[in-house]
């Protein structure tokens, strides 16, 4: 049989699929020009290449990646991982950063046939660094949370001493600059647009224990029980809330004294690793280089 | 940073290294070495300014 009489045929197969998918993707509704535009603008996916990779992975393996949401969760409050018009980014992201990564490593290998154990574990090392990048953000904001408690809840104690609600100062202090706000602010517009209170009352639990539980971070979850006692207290409020700042306040005097304590520890390793051992590469390597060219 | 630099400067302008120091390879382990102290002085400022 003559291959050559199904070329016809397999052509026509092809254009015919080529058309019915020109013709699906393909808009011929008659419309006003500026409102096609909108359309268009309303309907485009504004997603980069990785963030759609990772998203359909995420789809498709049905994937739950829950530990990666919460870093990222944290990464979003202090102001990363968001799209150039301010949304948040989805854990696909990270994902298709991890694949393009591990893709283009093992890309690399196949085409320079660079089957070495050490650039496998550069792929993996690849794979895992925009996780690794996600965790340390994370840490950060987490590490800025902490620090920023003390003066948040000074600002609400100076707000009841003044004679405010507790309420009115939480909402107040949601106007802070940094993470803390930003944590506050979003309890705050939770609480409006779901109608519910901010501390809990008759029962029910109040939105800044809900809210600060769901971001799972031990401080912040102290923070807001003790801040839902004292609402609790009435005519002592002020005073309660005067106390737990002063507490906070002295809890992070300690927790800085300590670290100050375990700092030239801490600083020893990363001022070898980067002092100390590139200064004595900097005078053997061309030593080194000297003594191989002698022989 | 300063003392690496110096260094270098000296195995330099020492008739017996300067070949050496301006071989590529040598100048490349240089640059690495200097974006390793810069990037480890920043390192260790952040560490420094969030223990605190």
């Amino acid at each position: 049989m003559d291959f050559r009489s199904f070329i016809p045929l397999i052509a026509a197969v092809v254009m015919a699929l080529i058309t019915f998918w020109v013709v699906r993707r393909s808009n011929f509704s008659i419309q006003r020009s500026a409102a096609n535009r909108l359309d268009s603008f309303a309907e485009q996916d504004r997603r980069g290449v990785t963030d759609r990779v990772g998203d359909l992975l995420v789809d498709r393996l049905g994937l739950s990646l829950a530990s990666w949401k919460q870093e990222l969760r944290w990464a979003q409050i202090g102001g990363h991982y968001l799209t150039g018009d301010g949304r948040p980014r989805t854990v696909g992201s990270v994902l298709g950063q991890s694949v393009l990564f591990g893709g283009l490593g093992i890309a690399y290998i196949l085409l320079f046939h660079a089957f070495s154990p050490i650039y496998l574990i550069l792929v993996g090392l690849a794979v895992y660094y925009p996780y690794l990048t996600l965790h340390g953000r994370a840490d950060t904001i987490r590490d800025v949370v902490k620090r920023g408690l003390p003066e948040a809840t000074a600002l609400v104690a100076a707000e009841m001493s003044a004679g405010n609600s507790i309420t009115l100062a939480v909402e107040r202090a949601s106007s802070l600059p940094g993470p803390v706000g930003q944590i506050l602010r979003e309890a705050v517009d939770r609480a409006r647009s779901e109608g519910a209170l901010l501390f809990s009352q008759a029962g029910a639990t109040g939105m800044i224990i809900k809210h600060f539980s769901e971001l799972r971070f031990t401080p912040l979850e102290t923070f807001a029980a003790r801040m839902d006692a004292v609402s609790e207290r009435g005519t002592e409020g002020p005073k309660r809330m005067n106390e737990l700042a002063r507490d906070l306040a002295m809890e992070y005097q300690v927790t800085v004294a300590r670290a100050a304590e375990t700092l030239d520890n801490k600083l020893l390793v990363p001022m070898t690793i980067f002092f100390f051992v590139p200064f004595l590469a900097a005078i053997f390597i061309p030593l080194m280089v000297n003594i191989f060219n002698t022989f | 940073m300063g003392l690496a630099f110096v260094t270098i400067v000296f195995l330099n302008r020492n008739p017996s290294m300067a070949a050496s120091v301006r071989i590529p390879l040598v100048q490349v382990a240089y640059a690495v070495i200097f974006l390793m102290i810069v990037y480890g002085y920043n390192m260790i400022n952040d560490m420094i300014e969030n223990a605190v």
